[in-house]
């Protein structure tokens, strides 16, 4: 199967089968994550140093790590994807005019 | 240069990367095909994991990230890790455009953004004043990338090698190796530029921050001397934050040049790949440029305004006045910076060229014109934009960052009709426009009016929040068009 047919195939009913956008709680774990990144929550006043910086940064960039690790494994098991095939070469005389 | 602080072994540096840049180039004009449109702007749709990864991360992290962000970190502190959320924020938000764009655009075979707004709502009007805003936005973007060379080469220079000269020198070399390879010679040669960027973001890690002891030491004597910038930020700034969060993601996802690395992916298995690799960039680029801000405040002082932009030049110059081993690590840094700043006006203007040779001079004067006539006319018009843009960034009165936020703020406006247009059919191509328009005048006429950034929210996003609401409840109120009741797959 050439990635155009499976381009058409993932299309053929309009929608592809699964696909980050359709699990409405991914969002809400991110709304979460990136929550817990905005230091809207601590008392004002001078930072406690962790590990060599503020506390609230050291708070900020675990939940952004937590982002990351969250992101690589939606895209691993909500976006799907076959096994890649070289482009044919019909694709040159075909593109949008 | 021989007087400048930092020698000829910088020259020497600096040179052998530019025939580096060049050798690349002209290896890929070999493997570029015809001069068909795809083939010139999209490398024929053939972009393979490392190298889509390679062309994504030298293409977001820019002059704005190793020159603009520092400044900007040395201006409020540690708040500015903000920057690694709103930088990793992009990568989520391709997982709201990427997997369905990518599919629609392989079958249609798409080559600008404009051929999805075409496509999916069948309205020249709005296809056009997305595409004039988009590409206001981006010319802006690559104004910033001008003058960041300027500032690069005259900063480490000490002034011995003019502004004007690093814009204009650098943009030759980006112009002459953009023009014989296209996008095979953007993407070989952001390949060599990324690997530089994180060479040199390992080098400046080793530098500032080996131990947690060592960066406590400067967090205590910046807590010390400005108290401001070590302490939780006030809820004004939680607030610009959040909105920082929202605009840039938001914006960058419907950057064109991001578009167009979507539409050149050989594959979903590469392009999810490259996406996944994306989302830990930002801890590993941006945290070290954070540091470098932060080191700037102990370092430097009285850096006010546009000033602060020179952070990055100043303090490679101290450094590689006090030792040998500095000096080889600085010189490793400048040349990573300059490629950083290469690696993305290379993109932009690629991209640039693509949308005013298809979607403005292919729809009107070279209307029918083949894809090739098409592809000659946007290399030409590469020289002439980057003229005009040259003579605009060699009277530079703005901070990059100040530039970054205009160009976000603008841009964000297109992504409802681009993103929304993605995931809901119930969106009107004429409810777009509206929203369109009424979010790019709020955002273009708050910033003269005493509402300006309400609570230390961005304009851009008030803007956004009335496009939004337009769009909605015109497409609520309106009829679809014919063309979009026809639509069966968005």
């Amino acid at each position: 199967m050439t990635e155009d047919e499976r381009v058409a195939r993932l299309l053929a009913d309009g929608e592809p089968a699964r696909s980050p956008d359709r699990a409405w709680w991914i969002w809400a774990v991110y709304i979460v994550l990136y929550g817990l990144s905005i230091p809207w929550y601590w008392s004002p006043g001078p930072a406690r140093v962790w590990l060599g910086l503020p506390h609230w940064v050291v708070v900020s960039i675990v939940s952004l790590v937590c982002v990351a690790i969250f992101t690589c494994w939606v895209a691993r098991r909500w976006w799907v994807a076959d096994e890649p095939v070289p482009l044919d070469e019909a694709d040159h005389g075909r593109e949008a005019r | 240069m021989s007087e400048s602080p930092l020698g000829l072994a910088a020259l020497a540096a600096v040179l052998a990367y530019l025939g580096l840049l060049l050798a690349v180039a002209w290896r890929a004009r070999a493997a570029r095909g015809d001069d068909s449109l795809s083939s010139f702007y999209l490398a024929g749709r053939s972009l393979g994991p490392f190298v889509l990864f390679a062309t994504l991360y030298a293409t977001q992290y820019s002059g704005n990230s190793l020159l603009g962000y520092p400044g900007e970190a040395y201006r409020i502190g540690f708040a500015w890790v903000m920057s690694l959320g709103f930088m990793m924020g992009i990568i989520v938000a391709y997982l709201l455009v990427a997997p369905r764009l990518y599919l629609i655009a392989r079958r249609h075979g798409y080559v600008t953004p404009g051929d999805w707004l075409d496509h999916r709502y069948g309205l020249p009007a709005l296809t056009w004043t997305a595409n004039t805003l988009t590409v206001v936005a981006i010319a802006n973007y690559l104004l910033a990338q001008l003058m960041a060379m300027g500032h690069i080469v005259a900063g480490l220079s000490g002034g011995a090698v003019p502004y004007w000269v690093g814009v204009v020198g650098l943009t030759l070399v980006i112009l002459v190796y953009e023009t014989v390879g296209g996008m095979h010679a953007v993407a070989w040669t952001d390949g060599v530029q990324g690997s530089l960027l994180l060479l040199g973001l390992a080098g400046v890690i080793a530098w500032i921050a080996p131990t947690p002891d060592r960066l406590g030491e400067i967090t205590a004597w910046v807590a010390a001397q400005a108290p401001e910038k070590t302490a939780v930020p006030p809820l004004a700034v939680s607030a610009t934050w959040l909105s920082t969060l929202i605009i840039v993601p938001l914006s960058a996802a419907v950057y064109p040049q991001a578009i167009q690395r979507i539409y050149a992916a050989k594959s979903i298995h590469a392009l999810r790949r490259g996406i996944t690799v994306m989302a830990f960039m930002p801890i590993v680029t941006m945290l070290p440029v954070l540091l470098l801000g932060i080191v700037g405040i102990q370092q430097l002082s009285g850096l006010e305004g546009v000033a602060a932009d020179q952070v990055v030049p100043l303090l490679l110059r101290q450094w590689a006045a006090e030792s040998v081993v500095l000096h080889a690590l600085a010189v490793v840094v400048i040349v990573a910076v300059i490629a950083a700043i290469m690696s993305t006006a290379d993109s932009v203007l690629l991209t640039l060229s693509s949308m005013l040779a298809k979607d403005f001079l292919g729809k009107t004067v070279l209307a029918g014109e083949t894809s090739e006539r098409l592809t000659r006319a946007g290399k030409t018009l590469s020289w002439v934009v980057v003229a005009v843009l040259v003579g605009v960034a060699l009277q530079p009165r703005i901070t990059l960052w100040g530039l970054t936020e205009f160009k976000m703020e603008l841009l964000v406006q297109v992504a409802p009709a681009f993103i929304l247009g993605l995931h809901l059919r119930a969106i009107h191509g004429r409810a777009a426009l509206w929203g369109l328009l009424a979010g790019a005048a709020v955002a273009l006429a708050l910033p003269f009016t005493p509402v300006s950034r309400p609570f230390g929210v961005h304009d851009g996003l008030v803007g956004l929040v009335v496009n939004l609401a337009v769009c909605a409840w015109a497409s609520a109120f309106g009829r679809r068009s014919r063309h979009e009741k026809a639509m069966k797959v968005c």
